[in-house]
């Protein structure tokens, strides 16, 4: 938790320097939504999702890449190694920080926000790759990048496989 | 056997026309072309007894034509692109997320261990190792748990003034700049880059990194390897619509930065605040129609007044990472494009090498590397490994 306040503290920092304020407060917003779901991600929501009775609405194979949540997903899917989209597999640990990503649901035409929150600290299992983009920014952006070993906050650190968690309905950007 | 036989009288004469059978047999085994028994024939005097122990070493000065290569097996390999079959005179041995560089004096390597493989207590470390031996011979411990882990790109370690700089980037996700004193070999400064990532060298003891908010900053380093000055350009990346890459390639001291929607981004890097320049089209606007754009991980390289860049037909949002399907050839001064080909296998990492006859070196989709010449013949493709998993190609001139 105190790596993600010196972060927040540091990138609103940097942001407020160096950013318009229309713009800043956008940025502001996509740093918030990762902070959001630090303490408040419930296993509850990803447990009503995975539910027989949601199963429509939340269409598509979870060890495919072409599964809607891996619209920018870059990695290799938890799904395919004893986890699931929504849980790391046995031996990994879920990192409290990740790069986010919006996909539409082509069930309900809504555009989720995505949290890849990567698994770390077990070895890798490499039956599904994925180097999905959509979205995706370079380093620079960090939070919507997926080139970033997000394995931060953790006390196990090397790469296993990567999740793909609902945050929330995406705002509609009206610019 | 003998006594077997005899017991049978009346069959003795079976038994003895099956062995006659299965004497024969034997004797035409025993002298059928293809076991005939070698002989010394020509060579009187036997093959020499070998020295053991015997390493290779390579040559103090490298061919033009050597790479080296990254991949996710912790190793950095030194290949010969000329080489018909295997190419790999050694590999270096490393962890994950390691990052190669070159010094006007030898290799250096960014590392990042457990003390236990997968987990444990963490190690970043910088390996110097001998090009001639490939062994390393002396290293710097870094500010533990610092380093920022990504999949290898430019930037991550990156050498200034003259090699007496060592710069760092840090990513905890928090971003910084470790700087190390290479004469001292000691980590003297941590510099924050707040909402900036990576590191691009300017002339002498400064350096620029690109920013979230569409900036480019320089630094310059002061004799305690704090920031002496700072300076932010103005705003020239459209993040929302038409980003840089964060790759680039260098001609001289202009950085080529390619984009999303298929325009260059010069930066003057000769002095010691980034200029960024007038962008320019890598496309013409039908070609834009069509789709044509920039696509890969290492997606330019450049040698002798000449860009190289992967691209890819139909681009979409989110095909910045696709393999490119051809390599377009541009004339940097007359921002103009000098030539086309279309690649062997799609591929997304490229590098060039100089000297009488440079080579185009591609990691392909397909994990060999195709070679061709910069007209776009290929040469052959190569195999590093069984399996590899390419993640950058160090271009060593």
């Amino acid at each position: 938790m105190s790596i993600l306040d010196k972060f927040t503290e540091q990138a609103s920092r940097g942001i407020a320097r160096k950013t318009s304020r229309r713009s800043f407060l956008t940025r502001l917003g996509t740093v918030l939504v990762g902070a959001a779901a630090i303490p408040v991600l419930p296993v509850a929501r990803s447990a009503g999702a995975q539910s027989g009775e949601a199963m429509s609405q939340d269409p598509g194979d979870p060890t495919s890449c072409d599964y809607w949540r891996y619209c920018a997903l870059g990695g290799l899917l938890c799904s395919c190694c004893g986890g699931s989209a929504t849980s790391c597999p046995a031996g990994s640990e879920m990192s409290p920080v990740a790069w986010v990503g919006t996909c539409q649901n082509p069930a309900d035409g809504r555009k989720y926000i995505i949290s890849y929150n990567d698994c770390c600290g077990a070895p890798a299992c490499n039956n599904c790759g994925c180097n999905n983009n959509e979205g995706e920014k370079p380093a620079y952006r960090p939070q919507l990048n997926n080139g970033i070993l997000w394995c931060l906050g953790t006390e196990k650190q090397t790469y296993t496989c990567t999740t793909a968690i609902i945050l929330g309905v995406a705002l509609d950007d009206a610019g | 056997m003998a006594r077997s036989l005899s017991m049978t009288s009346s069959k003795t004469g079976q038994a003895g026309k099956w062995a006659l059978v299965l004497g024969l047999a034997a004797m035409v085994q025993a002298c059928s072309p293809a076991e005939e028994e070698a002989t010394p024939g020509d060579f009187p005097e036997p093959l020499a007894a070998e020295e053991l122990m015997v390493v290779e070493t390579l040559p103090a000065d490298y061919p033009d034509h050597y790479l080296v290569v990254g991949d996710w097996d912790h190793r950095f390999s030194v290949i010969d692109l000329t080489a018909e079959k295997y190419p790999v005179l050694g590999n270096i041995g490393t962890s994950q997320e390691s990052i190669f560089t070159k010094s006007a004096t030898g290799f250096l390597t960014a590392s990042t261990y457990f003390s236990r493989g997968f987990y444990g207590e963490r190690t970043d470390v910088i390996a110097f190792i001998d090009p001639t031996t490939l062994l390393p011979t002396g290293e710097i411990e870094l500010p533990q748990g610092k380093r920022g882990l990504f999949v290898p790109v430019n930037g991550m370690t990156e050498l200034i003034d003259e090699d007496r700089l060592l710069l760092v980037f840090n990513f905890t996700p928090a971003s910084s700049v470790s700087v190390i004193d290479m004469e001292n070999r000691a980590v003297i400064a941590e510099i924050p880059i707040p909402g900036c990532s990576l590191i691009y060298p300017l002339a002498g003891r400064s350096f620029a990194t690109l920013c979230s908010s569409g900036s480019i900053v320089s630094y310059t380093v002061g004799d305690d390897g704090a920031a002496a000055s700072e300076t932010i350009s103005e705003r020239f990346n459209d993040i929302e619509n038409d980003p840089i890459h964060e790759k680039y390639a260098r001609l001289g001291d202009i950085d080529y930065f390619p984009s999303f929607d298929g325009n260059i981004q010069p930066i003057d890097m000769s002095g010691d605040i980034a200029q960024p320049l007038d962008p320019w089209p890598l496309v013409s606007s039908r070609e834009h129609a069509e789709g044509w754009r920039p696509a890969g991980w290492q997606l330019i390289a450049a040698l002798d007044g000449r860009l190289y860049v992967l691209m890819l037909k139909d681009g979409s949002n989110g095909s910045h990472e696709d393999p490119g399907t051809e390599v377009w050839v541009f004339d940097a001064a007359a921002k103009a494009r000098y030539g086309r080909f279309k690649l062997e296998t799609p591929g997304s990492y490229i590098a060039v090498t100089g000297g009488e006859a440079p080579l185009l070196a591609v990691a392909n989709k397909e994990n060999g590397i195709d070679v061709y010449d910069l007209a776009g013949a290929h040469q052959r493709t190569l195999r590093i490994s069984y399996n590899p998993a390419i993640n950058w190609l160090y271009a060593l001139k």
